[in-house]
């Protein structure tokens, strides 16, 4: 077990930007336009900063810990954590949003209500930091709903009528679903008498019956699959995400459905266990689900004309992966979807945000209008080239090797069904191709009948550097994936006890 | 004896005198009418707050009226949840007073300033009565007081709508009232007494006996018509929303709880908590009609377009999560009944008064004309959101807290009605985020809004800061709900004896 230090660190990344959104929203009011961008994107950063200087205790083997509510007087308190496996997620999360953030400022220039975008857009940082650095659920499922609500302001950003019915849909999802998941905690409370994240398998295996662990896995499985849409609760994602502006589609789709496995992850290995989970089964039919998702999505988005619906439809097959990987309830198949999480909001990012350049530079959304892109924006197609083979599986980028992950974790699980879902990977990533390979090809091969006139458009520097740096990333976590992993495998090894 | 032995009485007094002085003030110079109120009822503010603290250090405070001792004489008792009630009131109907002032200045005809002052100081007087005394007969000469009040109040906009609602609650207050009184007669007859703990003592040998059973069952059907628990809510919706807004929120967020107070005090302090959950199963009764009331009140104030009637229908369902809470009978529960007293009348009165505040600027009572308003009156729509997610119950607000408890209390009781109780708390609030959040969309988002400019038009400070005070109870309650708990804790507890 790693020894537990009181730091205030995590509390302080999720606090920074929770108050820091108010300075940002009266920002423009007072001061000016460049100072509240500014402001967001210095809070923004130094969110990310203060991961990073996380990063050394918990690699030396400590826990940062500290109670801001303890759970002495109401049943349960209020208490930031940052062990391993909120750690990576973490990082990814301030990252991406920094990028994000950076990226907003070229893109949003000519939008309406940008006070509000930047406030929200701060303020959801807070809440989704708070999910992964918190110490309970019930304060996981607090900032849960903050994330859900938060984030709708930025889906209905628009305020056209598609983007109200989208932005409708996606919120009842959430405080519905939502529902499901407040419940799941009660009972786990009821029965366990705690809410601790700090250990593994917090309910006893004689606390209730089976089918009374069963009904509160499949609780605790709607609460989180919802966010993570996973099928079939994920009818609200191909119209919220894509809806949205494109940097905060890049967080929805990269970091903020990620948290929704993250809660799985925290449901299967510390609520429940190993040993409860299969003991009950249930693991082997919220493989399958995951399965479906795979194939499901990549099956729609395949037909997709629009690239952000596209995306978003990709997005649910590729939650799918970590949610598998959770459950094969193997140490390979747990690295691998830590991992594959790790990457998404890499590949995931730099797809929107690559689907928001085009946008923004070329108003172009149909894929079939994509001919000539490549000599049109080089720098953007090129990213978008690194991320969509990523997204595929080419060697060495980062999405080959958390799937060759996943696959030994497969084979790992032993059962023949588990096995079998190997090829489900793999098919998925044929199919990844189907969706993928043509847009690139339609980019630098086709079109060459406008190539006279085609000057380079690409976009300004606040929107390519993030893109840049996202590819980047692409290529380094697969080349180095000994980077991530050695934060992910400690935290795979907390999580099985060992 | 000094004064600080008086307190339970003074409480009610100090704010009784004021009633009686506001006509002859009133008489001389109008104006001196809303600082008299807002004294007086300023003054039994500190008391309550001195009498809470003498509560929690001393426990039950006992005040013989003139010396007499009990049974004999009348006493006042004032334990945890009667100490709860008198904080709440004070401090709900101090704010609607002071927001009275600017309020009622335009709404109301010049002539009945001096009236509506006194009843409503004569209101706040039979509230804080109902809640000290300990003496069953005088339990319903001051409920009778507090319904002559109120009937009067709801009669006292211009509207001719305004009578007929008045009548009507008049109507179905008196037939309340007679069922009150049959029930304490049916209790005196067998009992010879009527001092609340003298009662409950002589009334053991008598558990067996139909005059009980009756007299039980009168008392709660009366006292349900008082708190307009379903199906007996039908004067609620006509009577709260016609009513000046300032005596709404004393209404919904007040005055209907003080008819819960009674339920609360009949149940477990007359009777015992052994009687009235194993013998006669009044509080499992009384949990399925507040789950029917939660989701009928919700259903139909989705239906409603007018404000108002919308607020007063939420009303019909949240008196549901109160009483349910009450009904459940275990600790979680009904100390969660007891808190959401507190947090809905916070909420509630909140929102009440923002309507209010509405109304007095522009004069809109349908939701679907609010477009634009998040502009126009910023703080004012910034309170009404925080207290409809208060309603809600999305955290952090005082109503998830209450919501959290409710639950924790309908799966404590470990019975497959337990189950269906949480799964009714949270589709009720599923139900209530479905018109609150259309309001607060229609308020800030929707393309309507955006063809106009609109200039920044807010009330008058006297009605904002009070809006704001109970705003921020919302926020504050719900981050540090050790406050409002270190009395509503104790008071459930004390009450079922555990």
């Amino acid at each position: 077990m790693n020894e537990m230090i009181i730091s205030s660190l995590p509390m302080i990344a999720v606090l920074l930007p929770l108050f820091g959104s108010i300075p940002v929203l009266y920002a423009e009011k007072y001061v000016s336009e460049q100072f509240r961008n500014a402001l967001a994107v210095i809070i923004a950063a130094i969110t990310f900063l203060l991961t990073m200087m996380m990063i050394p205790p918990i690699m030396s083997g400590y826990i940062l810990e500290y109670v801001l509510i303890s759970a002495e007087t109401i049943p349960v308190g209020v208490a930031f954590m940052a062990d391993h496996l909120g750690l990576i997620m973490a990082v990814f999360t301030s990252f991406a949003w920094m990028l994000a953030t950076i990226y907003s400022i070229g893109y949003m220039d000519h939008e309406h209500a940008k006070n509000r975008y930047y406030s929200f857009l701060i303020l959801t940082l807070g809440a989704t930091m708070g999910i992964v650095l918190t110490k309970n659920l019930f304060a996981l499922y607090i900032f849960f709903e903050m994330m859900g609500i938060t984030s709708y302001v930025l889906v209905i950003h628009e305020e056209t009528p598609e983007a109200m019915k989208a932005g409708n849909k996606y919120l009842f999802f959430c405080i519905g679903f939502g529902l499901f998941l407040l419940l799941a905690i009660l009972v786990t409370y009821i029965i366990a008498g705690t809410l601790d994240l700090g250990q593994v398998g917090m309910l006893p295996h004689a606390g209730a019956s089976k089918l009374l662990y069963t009904i509160i896995f499949w609780a605790f499985i709607a609460g989180f699959g919802a966010k993570a849409g996973l099928i079939p609760m994920h009818v609200w994602l191909p119209e919220a995400h894509p809806i949205a502006p494109s940097p905060a589609s890049a967080l929805l789709s990269g970091v903020m459905i990620e948290t929704g496995v993250y809660g799985i992850i925290r449901v299967i290995y510390n609520v429940f266990g190993t040993a409860l989970i299969s003991e009950l089964g249930v693991h082997t039919i919220l493989a399958i689900i995951a399965g479906i998702s795979i194939v499901g999505g990549s099956a729609v988005a395949i037909s997709q004309k629009e690239i952000k619906r596209m995306l978003a439809y990709s997005s649910i097959s590729q939650m799918g992966y970590p949610i598998l990987g959770a459950a094969l309830l193997t140490s390979s198949g747990l690295t691998g979807a830590i991992f594959h999480l790790f990457n998404h909001a890499f590949m995931k990012g730099a797809l929107f945000l690559v689907a928001g350049a085009i946008i923004h530079q070329t108003g172009i959304r149909n894929i079939d209008d994509f001919k000539g892109m490549g000599k049109k924006m080089p720098l953007t197609m090129l990213v978008f080239t690194i991320a969509a083979f990523s997204m595929i599986g080419v060697p060495p980028l980062n999405g080959f090797m958390s799937k060759w992950i996943l696959c030994i974790g497969a084979l790992e699980a032993g059962s023949a069904v588990l096995m079998s879902f190997m090829a489900v990977l793999l098919l998925s990533s044929l199919m990844n191709a189907v969706y993928y390979m043509p847009i690139i090809i339609r980019a630098f091969l086709g079109g060459h009948e406008g190539i006279g006139k085609a000057k380079n458009v690409d976009p300004g520097m606040s929107m390519l550097i993030p893109l840049l740096l996202l590819a980047l990333g692409c290529i380094l976590f697969g080349v180095f994936a000994i980077l991530p992993l050695s934060i992910i495998t400690p935290a795979v090894n907390t999580l099985f006890g060992v | 004896m000094n004064l600080s032995s008086h307190l339970p009485i003074l409480i009610v007094v100090i704010p009784l005198i004021a009633a009686f002085m506001n006509p002859l003030i009133g008489w001389r110079q109008r104006k001196f009418c809303n600082p008299l109120a807002v004294i007086a009822v300023s003054a039994s503010f500190c008391i309550a707050l001195l009498i809470a603290r003498t509560v929690i250090t001393t426990g039950r405070i006992s005040y013989h009226m003139g010396g007499w001792a009990p049974p004999w004489g009348i006493e006042l008792a004032v334990d945890h949840l009667s100490a709860f009630m008198c904080v709440t009131i004070t401090f709900v109907s101090l704010l609607a007073i002071v927001y009275s002032k600017n309020y009622v200045e335009k709404e109301l005809a010049e002539e009945k300033m001096v009236p509506y002052y006194t009843l409503l100081l004569l209101l706040i007087v039979a509230m804080l009565g109902i809640v000290v005394t300990g003496d069953m007969f005088n339990l319903y000469i001051i409920v009778e007081m507090l319904s002559l009040a109120a009937y009067a109040l709801v009669a006292m906009s211009e509207e001719k709508r305004a009578y007929v609602a008045a009548y009507k609650y008049l109507l179905l207050g008196f037939t309340g009232a007679i069922f009150i009184l049959l029930g304490t007669a049916y209790l005196y007859i067998i009992t010879g007494t009527l001092n609340m703990a003298d009662l409950s003592v002589r009334i053991q040998p008598w558990y067996g006996s139909w005059v009980v059973f009756v007299a039980l069952a009168l008392l709660m059907v009366g006292f349900g018509i008082k708190t307009a628990l379903f199906p007996l809510h039908t004067w609620l919706p006509d009577a709260h929303s016609i009513a000046p807004s300032s005596i709404s929120a004393v209404l919904s967020g007040l005055v209907i709880k003080t008819g819960a107070y009674c339920i609360i005090r009949t149940l477990f302090t007359v009777f015992q908590p052994r009687f009235v959950i194993e013998v006669m199963p009044v509080t499992s009764a009384l949990s399925w009609i507040a789950a029917i009331a939660i989701l009928v009140g919700s259903l139909f104030a989705i239906s409603q377009t007018d404000l108002k009637w919308m607020l007063a229908y939420s009303s019909v369902a949240h008196i549901g999560f109160i009483v349910l809470g009450v009904g459940l009978a275990t600790g979680y529960g009904t100390t969660g009944g007891i808190l959401h007293i507190f947090n809905h009348s916070m909420a509630k009165g909140c929102l009440f008064l923002c309507a209010g505040a509405i109304i007095y600027k522009t004069g809109i009572r349908n939701i679907y004309d609010l477009a634009g308003l998040g502009d126009k009156m910023p703080v004012t729509m910034a309170a009404f959101t925080i207290a409809a997610f208060s309603m809600v119950g999305i955290p952090p607000t005082a109503g998830f807290i209450s919501k959290f408890y409710l639950g924790l209390g309908a799966l404590e009781q470990g019975t497959w009605a337990g189950w269906v109780f949480a799964g009714v708390i949270l589709l009720g609030s599923l139900l209530t985020a479905v018109f609150y959040i259309r309001v607060v969309n229609n308020v800030y988002f929707g393309e309507r809004k955006r063809r106009e400019e609109i200039e920044k038009d807010e009330a008058p400070l006297g009605m904002l800061i009070p809006i704001v005070i109970l705003a921020g109870g919302c926020l504050i309650f719900g981050i540090f709900p050790k406050i409002p708990l270190a009395l509503a804790e104790p008071a459930a507890r004390l009450l079922l004896g555990i």
